[in-house]
C-alpha cells in the first residue's frame, strides 16, 4: 500500500512539475503569437529523378537575378531554374564545375557570387551566378585553419570575408576571399550547449547586406545564432532564451519560435530572417533581432521529412525545398488587400 | 482508522494524478506526432553483402550524409545506404572484407552516433 502511495506522490510531483514548467514557459512568453499572416502554397516543381528538373537530396537553395539554384545533393550537382521552375542548365561535376563526388549542400549568395558548401569533399567552392567557377577553398578534410570537416554552407560579408558553417569542426569560420584564415567562431570540435558563441553542428550561415550581421543555423542546439561583422557574439533565439534543450526533453519543439532541427537560413529583401526548421516542417519568419512573425508549412506526401532549405526571391516569395518529395514550393503570404 | 481514510485520499489524489498524466501524454502524441512517433523497425532479409547496423539519433540529411561518408573510408566499402525513419545502415562490402565491432562501433561514432546493434553480417562472419 505505501509502495502505491508512493508511486501515485511521485507521479504526482512528476504532473505538477510539468504543470509549472509550462505555466512558467506560458508566462514568460516564450510561446509568441504570429504577427503576420501565414504564407500559402502556390506552386511546385520537380520529383525524385535524375533527369533535368527532377532531384535527389534538394538539400540547398538560393535565389538571384530571377534565377533559383538548387543544390541536388545525390545528383552531384545544382540545377539553375527561372522563378517558375523551368529548367534552365546545371552545374555539374568537372574540371569547371563542382569536385567529383559533390555533395553540395546549402547554398548562399552573397556579393552576386553563388557560395556552396560540398559536405562530400570537405570544401567551399565559389561561382560566377553563370556557373562558372572562381575559386574552390580547402577540399581535404581536417581541423586546422582554412580546412573542413563537412561544410554545411557558406555565405560571405559584404567586404568578401568568406563565412563557412564548419559541420563536423562545430566551428564557424571566417576566411579572406582568398581563404586565409581569419578567426573562428566555437571551438574546434568541440560541441557547446549553453553559451553563445559555441555550437552543436552548425549546418548554415546567411548574411544580412545592410550591415553584415550574420546569422548561423546552430542545427542540433534548435537555436539561431547572430553575430557582428567581426564576429561579437549579439544574440541567439530557439526556446527560452535559446539555451539548448537535449533532444529527449526538447518535446516543446513544435511551439511557435521554436526549433527542431534548423537546417537552413536566409535573410530576406526586408531584412527579416526565414529558418527551415526540418524536423517541424515549417518555414519560420522572424525580424532581423529575432521576434516571431509567421510560420507555415506542409508534411510531405512521401515518408520523411519535407523541409530542407529557404530562399526568398526580391518580390517576397519564399522557395522551399521539400526532401521527401523531392521538390521545390513557392509560397506566397496572404496579405490583406487595402481600399 | 484515519491513516486509512488518509489513504484512500491519498489513492484518490493519485488515480486522479495519474489519469491527468495519462490524457496529457494522450494530447501530447495527438499535438507532436513527429516527435512522439516510434521509429518502424525495418523488419526485412538483409542483402548478404552487407552489414547491416542501427544507430541512435539518425535525423537528417547531415546525418545520413555524415555516416555515409565516414563508412566511405573504410577499406572494402562499396556503398552505404541510410533509412533515417528507422535508423538502419546498411554497408555494403566487396567479398571478404571483414570488419570487428570495435571498427564499425569507432566509425559509427566518428561520424557523432551510437551504434546500437549489429543487425547483420555478411555471410562468413566477422
Amino acid at each position: 500500500m505505501r509502495r502505491i502511495v508512493r508511486w501515485v506522490a511521485i507521479l504526482g510531483a512528476g504532473l505538477a512539475g510539468l504543470l509549472v514548467a509550462a505555466a512558467l514557459v506560458i508566462g514568460f512568453g516564450f510561446v509568441p503569437d504570429a504577427k503576420q499572416p501565414p504564407y500559402q502554397r502556390v506552386a511546385s516543381w520537380g520529383g525524385p529523378g535524375t533527369a533535368p528538373g527532377q532531384f535527389d537530396g534538394p538539400n540547398g537553395i538560393a535565389i538571384a537575378d530571377h534565377r533559383v539554384y538548387v543544390a541536388d545533393s545525390l545528383n552531384h550537382r545544382i540545377q539553375i531554374f527561372d522563378l517558375q521552375g523551368h529548367f534552365l542548365s546545371a552545374i555539374a561535376v568537372g574540371p569547371q564545375g563542382l569536385l567529383p563526388q559533390a555533395r553540395p549542400m546549402n547554398l548562399n549568395i552573397a556579393g552576386g557570387q553563388l557560395y556552396v558548401g560540398d559536405y562530400w569533399n570537405d570544401a567551399v567552392q565559389v561561382f560566377t551566378l553563370d556557373g562558372h567557377l572562381l575559386r574552390t577553398l580547402g577540399g581535404q578534410q581536417g581541423a586546422a585553419p582554412g580546412q573542413f570537416r563537412a561544410p554545411g554552407g557558406a555565405s560571405a560579408e559584404p567586404d568578401g570575408t568568406i563565412l563557412v558553417a564548419d559541420f563536423y569542426n562545430q566551428r564557424v569560420q571566417m576566411l579572406s576571399p582568398q581563404g586565409r584564415f581569419i578567426r573562428q567562431i566555437g571551438t574546434t570540435g568541440h560541441k557547446g550547449y549553453v553559451a553563445g558563441g559555441s555550437f552543436n553542428y552548425p549546418m548554415d550561415v546567411a548574411v544580412s547586406p545592410s550591415n553584415g550581421y550574420f546569422y548561423v543555423a546552430d542545427g542540433y542546439n534548435d537555436r539561431i545564432q547572430v553575430f557582428d561583422r567581426d564576429g561579437r557574439f549579439l544574440r541567439m533565439w530557439g526556446g527560452p532564451f535559446g539555451l539548448h534543450l537535449p533532444a529527449s526533453i526538447n518535446f516543446l519543439g513544435g511551439l511557435r519560435g521554436w526549433f527542431r532541427t534548423p537546417t537552413s537560413v536566409t535573410i530576406g529583401p526586408r531584412g527579416d530572417v526565414f529558418v527551415a526548421d526540418q524536423e517541424n516542417n515549417r518555414i519560420q519568419k522572424f525580424t532581423a533581432d529575432g521576434r516571431f512573425l509567421t510560420a507555415f508549412g506542409q508534411p510531405p506526401q512521401a515518408p520523411g521529412y519535407g523541409v530542407g532549405a529557404v530562399a526568398v526571391a526580391a518580390d517576397g516569395s519564399v522557395y522551399v525545398t521539400d526532401l521527401a518529395d523531392q521538390r521545390v514550393e513557392r509560397w506566397r503570404q496572404d496579405l490583406p488587400v487595402h481600399h | 482508522m484515519s491513516s486509512n481514510v488518509g489513504n484512500r485520499v491519498l489513492n484518490m489524489l493519485g488515480i486522479a494524478f495519474a489519469s491527468a498524466l495519462l490524457g496529457l501524454a494522450t494530447a501530447f502524441v495527438a499535438v507532436f506526432p513527429a516527435q512522439a512517433a516510434t521509429p518502424v523497425q525495418a523488419r526485412q532479409a538483409y542483402p548478404a553483402d552487407a552489414y547491416v547496423v542501427r544507430v541512435d539519433g539518425l535525423a537528417c540529411p547531415f546525418c545520413a550524409y555524415g555516416i555515409e561518408k565516414q563508412f566511405s573510408h573504410l577499406p572494402g566499402v562499396t556503398t552505404t545506404d541510410v533509412n533515417l525513419g528507422s535508423g538502419v545502415v546498411v554497408v555494403h562490402v566487396k567479398p571478404g572484407t571483414r570488419f570487428d565491432q570495435a571498427q564499425i562501433t569507432k566509425t559509427v561514432q566518428q561520424a557523432g552516433f551510437t551504434l546500437k546493434d549489429i543487425v547483420s553480417q555478411p555471410a562468413g562472419g566477422r
